[in-house]
């Protein structure tokens, strides 16, 4: 047990000190969320808690495109992934602690990313602020699950950028309808948003979410190992 | 055999189709889309659960032929997945006046042609062999296990699609009956013939 967590460990902070630096990722996802945000502003009218909802949802996942694919393209093009491998560690431990990488790079984004977004659009969740931590926890868990090991399928594929992208979107979207549901209960007090449905609860949503979380990282955990053998 | 299966579903959908046209006519005339509708939908859902199987099944066996069907089932998954949508939208139009519109079974159809043409434009983008099978079989596990997520979560939309069609005479049910056995056996040859041909290219190469 302990050996596990000393390799988890070993391969977040490798990653971690990697990311400080060469800052090169997180400067990349900072940069595409505030375009993303500027040019939805640009669309709307004022306070749109619909649009802001998107607007969260679409950096999120374009910016865990580019978190998951980075984190192993440099093990790839590196040489670094034969190394992680022949060290005998367990597949599974390589996978969570990818994982626990590119949840944290998301919640620190999160951080930057959510405070613009609010700006842009005039919106002020302080009352719900709970509620939007853990909405945002969830999606990062979600989408980073799925991430992690589609960045191990398409790393070694030649236009693996494009094709991260359609298979993280197609998988995700599932999690996406919660999320954005959750995300309009948050920026608009509680009141039900347009084409969902009316007396979903906030629990009834996280539930489904963290559902979503726990089988995907299960899942994504069990077959890791026959994406990298 | 193979051709005896299609002939069998040939002629089980000609057998459908004259029921339907006859004695099993449905009143407006675009609603007699559903004999075709329901049987791509099952039918699609069928394909995926075979892309599991087959995933799996390499996963634990290491044989070409699980890869093989496997690739067979996701492409003759998106080819129902298509019907599907398309007669969807095309039934939509008609009684409601729009092509498309965000609702619980709608979404859930346009994310299964998703998730099968994820599927193979992963497979079309692997230069040389080495870890393809692996990798897509991988996929083809988590695609699956995608598909509950998709019905469950599309719960919070509302929804404007019938719930369930009810028919007026035992006629209808047995035209839609016999389309639907006759779409499956048409699926499950079709794989079969796919899984020859992707095992003949593997040896020309």
């Amino acid at each position: 047990m302990s050996n596990s967590i000393n390799i988890i460990k070993a391969i977040f902070v490798k990653d971690i000190i990697n990311e400080l630096r060469s800052k090169q990722t997180f400067a990349s996802m900072v940069v595409l969320s505030i375009i993303i945000a500027w040019i939805f502003r640009l669309a709307s009218s004022g306070v749109e808690s619909a649009m802001a909802a998107a607007v969260i949802m679409v950096s999120v996942v374009f910016s865990s495109i580019l978190c998951c694919e980075r984190s192993f393209v440099v093990e790839h093009d590196e040489g670094c992934i034969d190394g992680l491998l022949s060290a005998s560690a367990d597949r599974g431990n390589i996978y969570i602690g990818k994982l626990l990488f590119n949840v944290t790079m998301l919640c620190i984004f999160d951080c930057v990313m959510v405070p613009v977004v609010c700006v842009c659009f005039n919106l002020t969740p302080a009352g719900n602020l709970l509620k939007l931590i853990v909405i945002l926890l969830l999606v990062n868990i979600g989408v980073s699950a799925v991430g992690t090991l589609l960045g191990s399928i398409v790393m070694s594929i030649k236009s693996r950028s494009s094709v991260l992208s359609i298979l993280i979107m197609a998988l995700i979207m599932p999690m996406m309808i919660p999320a954005i549901s959750g995300l309009l209960m948050v920026f608009s007090a509680g009141a039900d948003g347009g084409m969902f449905s009316a007396g979903q609860s906030f629990s009834e949503i996280a539930g489904m979410m963290a559902a979503y979380d726990a089988i995907f990282v299960t899942v994504c955990w069990l077959v890791f190992g026959f994406t990298v053998d | 055999m193979r051709v005896t299966v299609l002939i069998i579903s040939f002629v089980l959908m000609i057998a459908s189709g004259v029921i339907a046209f006859t004695k099993g006519a449905i009143e407006p005339v675009v609603r007699n889309i559903v004999y075709i509708h329901v049987p791509a939908s099952i039918c699609s859902l069928v394909c995926f659960g075979g892309l599991f199987v087959f995933s799996i099944m390499y996963l634990i066996k290491k044989k070409p032929v699980f890869d093989y069907l496997g690739a067979a089932s996701a492409e003759v998954a998106f080819v129902f997945a298509t019907v599907l949508n398309i007669t969807g939208m095309i039934f939509a139009k008609a009684e409601w006046g729009l092509w498309w519109t965000p609702s619980m079974r709608l979404i859930s159809s346009a994310i299964l042609w998703f998730l099968a043409a994820a599927y193979l434009i992963l497979r079309s983008s692997f230069n040389e062999q080495g870890n393809k099978a692996n990798l897509c079989a991988v996929f083809g596990i988590i695609a699956f296990v995608d598909v509950p997520f998709v019905y469950i979560s599309a719960r919070l939309m509302r929804d404007i699609h019938r719930p369930s069609f009810s028919f007026d005479s035992s006629w209808q049910s047995a035209a839609l009956g016999l389309a639907i056995v006759a779409t499956i056996m048409l699926a499950s040859a079709l794989i079969w013939m796919r899984a020859d041909i992707e095992k003949l290219n593997k040896r020309l190469n």
